[in-house]
C-alpha cells in the first residue's frame, strides 16, 4: 500500500521520485492528489530546485484550469512510488506536463503543488479519509494503463 | 545536481529508505510549517537530510544556500510560508 498524508492545510498530498530521464534529473517531489487533474503536472517548486534547464523544454501545450489558461511543456518521465511494507518500488513511466517558473516570485504557478492526475490516480483504488487522518492507495493490477 | 544519494541500480532498499527519510522531512516541515510562516512570513523554507532548516526571501536565494552549503541534495523539502494563501481550485 502506498501511503499519502494530508498537508498542514488540509491538502491531501503523496510522495515520490520524480526522474525526467532527458536531464538526468531525479527528485524528490511532494505531490497534491488531484483528481481534476487529467495529467501530472510539475510545477516550478520542484522543477527549479532540481535545477532544470527550462530552454530545453519542446513539446508546449495550453492547459486550461479553474484560475486561467497555464504554459505546460510535455516530457517523459518517471514515477516512483514505496510500498514500506510489502518493500516495492511501484514506477510508471508517463508523459509530464511542467511549467516554467514565472518572473514574478509571488506568481501563483511558482508556489503552486505539483500534481498527481488521473493518469497516475486510475491504476490505484484510494482511501480518502480525512477524519481519522488516512491517505491510502492500493495499486490495482487490472488498471487500464500499464506501469514500466 | 547531487544524484549520488539515488541509486543508480534497481536497489529497492536503498530507494525505500530515502523515501522514507524524505517523508520524514515532510513530516517535521508539516509540524514546524506554523511556528516558521510567524517567524518568516512570506519566506521560503527548506528542510535538508541533516536537518537544517534554510530560510530565505525568494525561492531562488533560498537555492543559492543550498548551494552555497553544498547540500542541494535529492531529498530535501521546500515551503512557501505564505500569510496570505489564496484559495487554490485545481
Amino acid at each position: 500500500m502506498i501511503l499519502g498524508e494530508f498537508g498542514s492545510d488540509g491538502l491531501p498530498v503523496v510522495e515520490n521520485f520524480l526522474t525526467l530521464p532527458r536531464f538526468n534529473v531525479t527528485r524528490s517531489v511532494i505531490f497534491l492528489v488531484d483528481t481534476g487533474a487529467y495529467a501530472t503536472c510539475i510545477h516550478p517548486r520542484d522543477s527549479a530546485p532540481a535545477r532544470l534547464p527550462f530552454d530545453l523544454l519542446e513539446r508546449q501545450i495550453p492547459s486550461d484550469g479553474v484560475g486561467g489558461t497555464a504554459t505546460y511543456f510535455v516530457e517523459p518521465a518517471v514515477l516512483e512510488f514505496v510500498d514500506g511494507d510489502a518493500r516495492e518500488i511501484h514506477r510508471y513511466r508517463i508523459d509530464v506536463r511542467i511549467a516554467k517558473p514565472a518572473p514574478d516570485p509571488r506568481h501563483s504557478i511558482n508556489r503552486l503543488h505539483s500534481l498527481l492526475g488521473r493518469d497516475i490516480i486510475d491504476r490505484w483504488r484510494m482511501l480518502y479519509d480525512r477524519t481519522d487522518s488516512l491517505l491510502e492507495f492500493t495499486v490495482r493490477n487490472n488498471a487500464t494503463a500499464n506501469p514500466l | 545536481m547531487d544524484l549520488t544519494r539515488y541509486p543508480k541500480d534497481d536497489d529497492t532498499e536503498a530507494k525505500i529508505a530515502l523515501m522514507l527519510e524524505f517523508k520524514e522531512l515532510a513530516a517535521r516541515m508539516r509540524q514546524e510549517y506554523p511556528s516558521l510562516k510567524k517567524q518568516h512570513p512570506d519566506h521560503w523554507a527548506a528542510l535538508v537530510p541533516s536537518g537544517e532548516m534554510f530560510v530565505a526571501g525568494s525561492m531562488d536565494e533560498l537555492l543559492a544556500i543550498l548551494d552555497e552549503k553544498g547540500v542541494r541534495d535529492t531529498n530535501f523539502v521546500i515551503e512557501f510560508l505564505d500569510t496570505n494563501p489564496r484559495s487554490a481550485i485545481v
